[in-house]
């Protein structure tokens, strides 16, 4: 599988999945569930795509004044 | 049977529709008075080290993340679900992910600003998540379910 890299030089560019070594991880929280997916080319990261899942948006109260 | 005060629960989901004008303003045409076309809304990402907040009252560059791949300003954000009430509670949340593709941004962002592009662009919120960085990647946000306590706008 080609995935897109960065090589450090700003140009993204495709590689080959077996040369890169994957790293994935996962954080949770209150707030957000957070997937990283990482491939790492000779101990650097070329690619590190995120996907946060928001679990909680913002409240607002409108409240009803009185005479 | 007692009468008790309270916001009409509709009203709280008609005013994200733009239903009710209680004062004058300078609005953008949307086309038709009576059936007024939806607004465009857009997603823009925000450094770590910003101080983006509450306080603003339309989209700004400064603070805003750049980088390969992305714009200026952001993303349209998908919007096919008008605002509603869940119980009395007015709700709005974007219909689709809000997704930035094959960028890379390599100073750590932490909040996103939602803003009414077709509106001069207003500002809608701030929201925040925990500090990334992006690497020739997608950064992909999902929504939360929209109901009365997770959508990203709850008007109670």
């Amino acid at each position: 599988m080609l995935i897109n890299v960065d090589l450090g030089d700003g140009v993204i560019r495709q590689m080959d999945d077996s040369e890169l070594t994957p790293n994935h991880s996962t954080i949770e929280n209150d707030s957000e569930r957070t997937q990283v997916t990482e491939f790492q080319l000779d101990g650097k990261v070329v690619h590190r795509s995120v996907h946060v899942h928001l679990k909680q948006g913002i409240g607002i109260e409108a409240v009803l004044g009185s005479f | 049977m007692a009468n008790s005060q309270a916001l009409a629960s509709s009203f709280k989901s008609e005013v994200m529709l733009g239903k009710h004008q209680l004062g004058t303003v300078t609005l953008t045409s949307r086309t038709s008075l009576t059936a007024p076309t939806t607004d465009t809304i857009k997603a823009a990402l925000y450094l770590a080290s910003a101080t983006t907040n509450g306080s603003n009252t339309a989209y700004t560059a400064t603070g805003e993340v750049s980088g390969t791949g992305y714009t200026a300003g952001g993303v349209t954000v998908t919007n096919a679900t008008a605002p509603s009430t869940s119980g009395t509670t007015g709700i709005w949340t974007p219909s689709a992910s809000i997704v930035y593709s094959s960028v890379t941004l390599s100073t750590a962002f932490d909040a996103v600003m939602l803003y009414n592009s077709t509106q001069g662009n207003a500002a809608i919120g701030v929201y925040t998540f925990g500090s990334q960085t992006i690497t020739a990647g997608t950064f992909t946000l999902t929504m939360p379910t929209n109901d009365a306590t997770h959508a990203l706008i709850q008007l109670a």
